[in-house]
């Protein structure tokens, strides 16, 4: 067999097993959104309706953000073979980051091989396929079902059948396809690839025009597919934008607050006017926003600390390796020297993909950025190469290739001990652990007590009784109350549904104590020991069984009121 | 008064200055050198001695990692945007150069990569007290970043001339539309500077 293929397949072996092994346990846990889009696959496979009852709806209301559909789409033939449960939502997610990886090895091979002026074209496609493949980024967002790694297949894909496009015209509509599957799955996405397309516009103008009339079916293709999220969105603009308005940074009151801060500061002497113009929203957000977007490209994001935010904290780990920001440096300075268009379009691909995310106040953020994981990987895969053509007279290139691989073995071997060991193990709760056992301890006792009441403070928990007891939309629907009115984080709460009912925040001295009520809440929200009295009648609180994490450490408490 | 903080800055813009001069052979250009360096903030918070040699002392990460320092020098939060958040700062919510110095830091640093002859020392340079700076963080504090941004005012010089070269070659428009932009944001950022400085920071420090 060709030995450059050898290759290739054994790099699709490893992010194989890389994103598939133990997929269901670990992350340990399933988050409340991937959680969501699972049952609400599981409702459009069952009766067409999303849990709410809308009839195949182009964004799902979910928890009052409306989340793109495509995630749930690829769920439902996962959840009709392997039934609901975590492996199941997480397989389409894990299945597209494999693509990934391939689409990566032929973008890379698009963008160089074949160009003359190229000296750095040796083995560079499968070197950047193995980065993507082993990368902590890409596995992190491929072993969840967190929209993104299905929107990052798909727009890099778009920008692969974009460059075949160039050569032959038929390669538009895939091209177009896969932008439009992108912008169905992820909100940042309506933002990336218009930016992304006019930038290709800039650089590829002349090819394009000589294009002409040949590029009308595809656009008109495009426009079509469109259509629908457009027409949508006009009956619902949350279709379009989701909770995108709560999450950006005109929402957040941060500058809002400098600004006053500002005037004070001047004292009230200053002529107001003069105070507006040196504290002025425009510039402070253009500010804002260029600060935010430079923060994705700092080495305490890629390589020490990583994103902040729960889940994807992976606890003093980077979203990339060390080494290989170091060789990023090193191949966009060769970029840059020795730019072609196609070169250029890879930069532009690389600068666009977290304008989303500066646009939002929790930065710098992985999942929105999410797309940077192409443009740094092939960039640092160059990188590597054009180091070993500055040194092969020093170190031989079997030898050079063997520390390579040694190094990112190492690497790799650290970021696979914390991912399966240590992160599951110290922060349990990071991907919502302990809900399965607690709705499944539930299931057991639910008999026994006329109303269930349960802590709402660390996501909704409606959904994970859903989920796990695989409970029927239709019944659902009919016996759900849910809060419309959005949060400051713009979510919706489902207050109850059967006799379940929801509380936030669960404050247990001021929740009322019934005989026949089963309480559920966290360790920290249920005393151990509660004693009160109603009507002249004593009453104490019992712990009926207790949740625990796989460390040991308590998560849940049920909870019954005893008389005395 | 020359205090100690005073003679760091002025150590700073004589060496700074010798290496403009060095890197281009022109006096002028140490001229523009010295002008770009009165609308840099970092050499304010030198002069003015706010914060004091004592804080500056004092201001140290909590634990000693190189990487972290590392990475926390070289951020552009630190750089451009929030600096030493920890003390009271004369130049306000400044970072050691203004935001609108990014294009010219970039255009300096990429004309001097092109450059054969210098390319080397250039590199070696940066490296050197990009090192220095985040090992000596621990004992020195912030003190120990000022060569680095000295230098990074070198780059932006150096950007500002390449600057002036593309505007004189007048060859295309779009790339003089961007640097007249650029250069009034830096005239407008710099009126905000002295507007922290005699106003908000007068009253604040």
């Amino acid at each position: 067999m060709n030995k450059r293929l050898l290759i290739l397949l054994a790099i699709l072996l490893l992010a194989t097993t890389l994103r598939i092994y133990k997929l269901g346990s670990v992350p340990n846990g399933l988050y409340s959104d991937e959680t969501s889009l699972g049952y609400n696959a599981y409702s459009l496979l069952k009766t067409g309706k999303d849990e709410f009852g809308n009839e195949w709806p182009l964004s799902l209301k979910s928890f009052g953000d409306y989340k793109p559909p495509m995630s749930a789409w690829l769920d439902i033939p996962s959840i009709y073979l392997f039934g609901l449960n975590e492996f199941s939502v997480r397989l389409p997610s894990a299945v597209a980051g494999i693509i990934t990886v391939l689409i990566v090895y032929f973008l890379t091979k698009e963008i160089f091989i074949g160009d003359k002026r190229s000296k750095i074209s040796n083995f560079l496609p499968e070197c950047s396929a193995f980065l993507v493949a082993i990368t902590p980024w890409h596995i992190l967002f491929t072993r969840s079902n967190m929209l993104v790694g299905v929107e990052v297949m798909f727009t890099s894909a778009g920008l692969l059948f974009f460059l075949k496009g160039l050569k032959r015209s038929n390669y538009f509509f895939l091209s177009v396809i896969s932008f439009v599957a992108a912008i169905y799955s992820y909100y940042g996405a309506r933002i990336t690839i218009p930016a992304l397309l006019i930038l290709l516009l800039i650089i590829f103008r002349h090819e394009i025009f000589i294009k002409g009339k040949s590029l009308v079916p595809p656009i008109l293709l495009g426009l079509l597919l469109l259509f629908p999220l457009i027409y949508s969105a006009k009956q619902n603009p949350l279709a379009l934008t989701g909770r995108a308005k709560t999450i950006s940074i005109f929402y957040d009151q941060h500058i809002t607050l400098k600004i006053w801060q500002a005037h004070t500061l001047n004292g009230p002497q200053y002529p107001v006017t003069l105070s507006r113009f040196f504290n002025n929203k425009p510039y402070l957000y253009l500010n804002d926003i260029l600060k935010r977007y430079l923060q994705h490209f700092s080495l305490d994001f890629l390589a020490i600390t990583g994103d902040k935010q729960t889940p994807f904290n992976m606890q003093k780990i980077g979203v990339e390796y060390p080494l290989t920001v170091f060789f990023f440096v090193l191949g966009l300075y060769y970029l840059i020297k020795n730019a072609t268009k196609k070169t250029s379009a890879l930069i532009a691909y690389l600068g666009v993909s977290p304008i989303a995310a500066s646009l939002t106040f929790m930065t710098p953020a992985a999942n929105r950025s999410a797309n940077m994981i192409i443009g740094i990987s092939v960039i640092s895969a160059v990188g590597i190469i054009f180091l070993s053509t500055l040194i092969k007279n020093y170190v031989g290139i079997k030898s050079w290739w063997s520390i390579v691989l040694v190094a990112y073995m190492f690497y790799l071997a650290f970021f696979l001990t914390t991912y399966f060991i240590t992160i599951p193990q110290t922060y349990p709760d990071l991907w919502h652990n302990g809900r399965k056992e607690m709705v499944k301890q539930i299931s057991k006792v639910e008999n026994n007590y006329k109303k269930i009441v349960v802590s709402n403070s660390q996501g909704p928990s409606y959904i994970w009784f859903l989920f796990y007891n695989r409970y029927d939309p239709a019944v659902f629907r009919q016996t759900y109350s849910v809060n419309d009115t959005p949060d400051e984080y713009g979510f919706v709460n489902i207050d109850s549904f059967s006799k379940h009912q929801f509380i936030k925040p669960f404050n247990w001295s001021l929740i009322k104590k019934e005989e026949d009520t089963l309480y559920v809440g966290f360790e920290q929200e249920i005393p151990d020991i509660w004693v009160g009295s109603s009507e002249g009648q004593l009453y104490k609180s019992e712990v009926v069984e207790k949740v625990l994490y796989p460390n040991g450490d308590t998560a849940f408490k049920l909870v019954k009121i005893v008389a005395i | 008064m020359i205090n100690f903080t005073t003679g760091i800055a002025l150590l700073a813009t004589i060496c700074s200055s010798f290496l403009v001069f060095y890197l281009t052979k022109n006096v002028r250009f140490v001229l523009i050198h010295l002008l770009l360096l009165l609308i840099t903030p970092w050499i304010y918070t030198l002069v003015l001695n706010k914060p004091t040699l004592i804080d500056y002392l004092n201001a140290k990460p909590l634990q000693f990692s190189f990487l972290k320092n590392f990475a926390l020098i070289t951020s552009t939060d630190f750089i451009f945007f929030e600096n030493f958040t920890k003390l009271k700062y004369i130049v306000g919510e400044h970072g050691g150069l203004l935001p609108s110095f990014i294009p010219l830091v970039l255009a300096g640093l990429w004309s001097l990569l092109s450059d054969k002859d210098k390319k080397n020392l250039v590199v070696s340079l940066f490296f050197v007290l990009i090192l220095l700076g985040s090992l000596f963080l621990q004992f020195v504090g912030y003190l120990a970043v000022f060569p680095f941004l000295s230098l990074l005012s070198v780059f932006s010089t150096l950007g500002l001339i390449k600057f002036i070269k593309i505007f004189k070659l007048k060859t295309s428009p779009i790339a003089e539309a961007l640097i007249l932009a650029n250069i009034i944001m830096i005239i407008y950022e710099t009126l905000i500077l002295f507007h922290n400085i005699n106003v908000q920071m007068s009253l604040k420090v």
